[in-house]
């Protein structure tokens, strides 16, 4: 699988991709202060993201009444699952290590 | 063709970090959004999609190691995407720190301005670190990169379909 | 020294250190492009007050909070199309239906690993 060619030039393109994001974030950090007219233009494509994307809808979640439903139920959820699966994990543990016992 | 699970779910969580990495570190400041032409509508609309597919690859590479536990499978799985030790450990706690502030990010009308502003604060740093991470996982891993040699090539042509291949398959 | 098995990854660090390096270097040099003195719009104003220091995303949002007024115009005019209202409410549904499962996934996982 790894020895096919399209599969190498995948990985390459992955790889060069990544390089680009880091050099990129470099370059983002050393470069000279944003100017005015780079801090116009991200401001300007912040107002259009709140116009026509979904973050505008995402500001005014709340008057959303399901998706308001779905992370009050999510979050009483939390609780009882942090319990559940603390509980599962060391029963998971424990059968683990009795069959590690039984086995030999 | 022999293709495992991990294998998928290691390329797949490769792309959507790739994609969430471009469209979040151009939205981080005004100095960053020449990463995407100060395209700001689109690098949201991006990363707020693919959160849900990194949040979905999350939840099913968590729930298959958990299932691997159940059944005490004690294999060591090269492509996996968490796993208990080295750079997968790392991955699963930076991917959990990623989600959680995100989310936080997401709701930021419940958690006020200082908590937004610690959330992004630890987002972003949080992915730095990662991106640096992937840099050095691309390091270790660096002998994927070396082109298959003509010889090999031919000789796989030969054994198409062989038990040979099958093997090669499986490195 | 250099491990050959390493030698792409090598190539690749030196022709983006190389890349990033020159891009440094033309940025600097270049003249600079500030104080444009031309913005009486407010957005103008703004940025220009914000213009001092490095500006990001939570310093924008903290800027926010003052101008109430913004949020509240922005809040009532919604262009959005309704596939987005869809995807936005798929995405939150899903993530925030997942979240738990995640949390309760890792703590197990976090038992399981600890020796």
């Amino acid at each position: 699988m790894l020895q096919k060619p399209w599969i190498k030039i995948f990985i390459w393109f992955m790889a060069t991709f990544f390089f680009f994001l880091a050099s990129g974030v470099i370059i983002s950090i050393f470069k000279p202060g944003p100017t005015e007219s780079e801090v116009m233009q991200f401001m300007m494509g912040m107002m259009a993201a709140m116009d026509q994307s979904m973050m505008g809808v995402a500001m005014n979640i709340e008057h959303h009444g399901v998706l308001q439903e779905v992370i009050v139920l999510s979050t009483k959820f939390m609780i009882p699952l942090i319990l559940i699966s603390t509980a599962a994990g060391f029963v998971i543990r424990y059968v683990q290590r009795r069959n590690d016992h039984v086995k030999p | 063709m022999n293709i495992r699970f991990d294998f998928i779910m290691h390329w797949v969580y490769a792309i959507v970090w790739a994609l969430l990495g471009i469209s979040g570190f151009a939205m981080v400041g005004a100095k960053y959004g020449w990463l995407l032409n100060f395209d700001y509508a689109t690098a949201d609309y991006v990363h707020r999609l693919m959160a849900a597919v990194f949040v979905l690859i999350t939840f099913i590479s968590i729930v298959y190691e958990v299932y691997r536990n159940i059944k005490n499978d004690k294999r060591y799985l090269a492509w996996s995407v968490f796993g208990k030790s080295g750079y997968q450990l790392f991955t699963f706690i930076t991917t959990l720190i990623l989600i959680i502030t995100g989310v936080l990010i997401w709701v930021h009308n419940g958690i006020g301005m200082t908590g937004m502003g610690f959330a992004l604060l630890v987002h972003e740093y949080v992915s730095y670190l990662a991106l640096a991470g992937v840099i050095w996982h691309i390091y270790v891993k660096c002998h994927a990169l070396i082109w298959p040699k003509k010889v090999d090539r031919q000789s796989e042509q030969k054994g198409r379909g062989g038990k040979a291949d099958v093997a090669k398959a499986m490195d | 020294m250099l491990n050959p098995k390493k030698l792409h990854f090598w190539r690749l660090t030196f022709i983006f250190g190389a890349l990033t390096i020159i891009t440094l270097f033309f940025l600097w040099s270049a003249p600079e492009a500030r104080k444009a003195e031309m913005m009486t719009t407010r957005m103008g104003n703004m940025a220009q007050g914000m213009h001092v220091s490095n500006i990001t995303l939570y310093d924008l949002f903290r800027d926010e909070e003052g101008k109430e007024q913004m949020a509240q115009m922005h809040s009532h005019h919604q262009a959005q199309a309704p596939i987005i209202w869809n995807l936005s409410f798929l995405t939150t549904g899903l993530i925030f239906l997942l979240l738990p499962f995640i949390i309760g996934g890792s703590i197990i996982l976090a038992i399981l690993w600890i020796k």
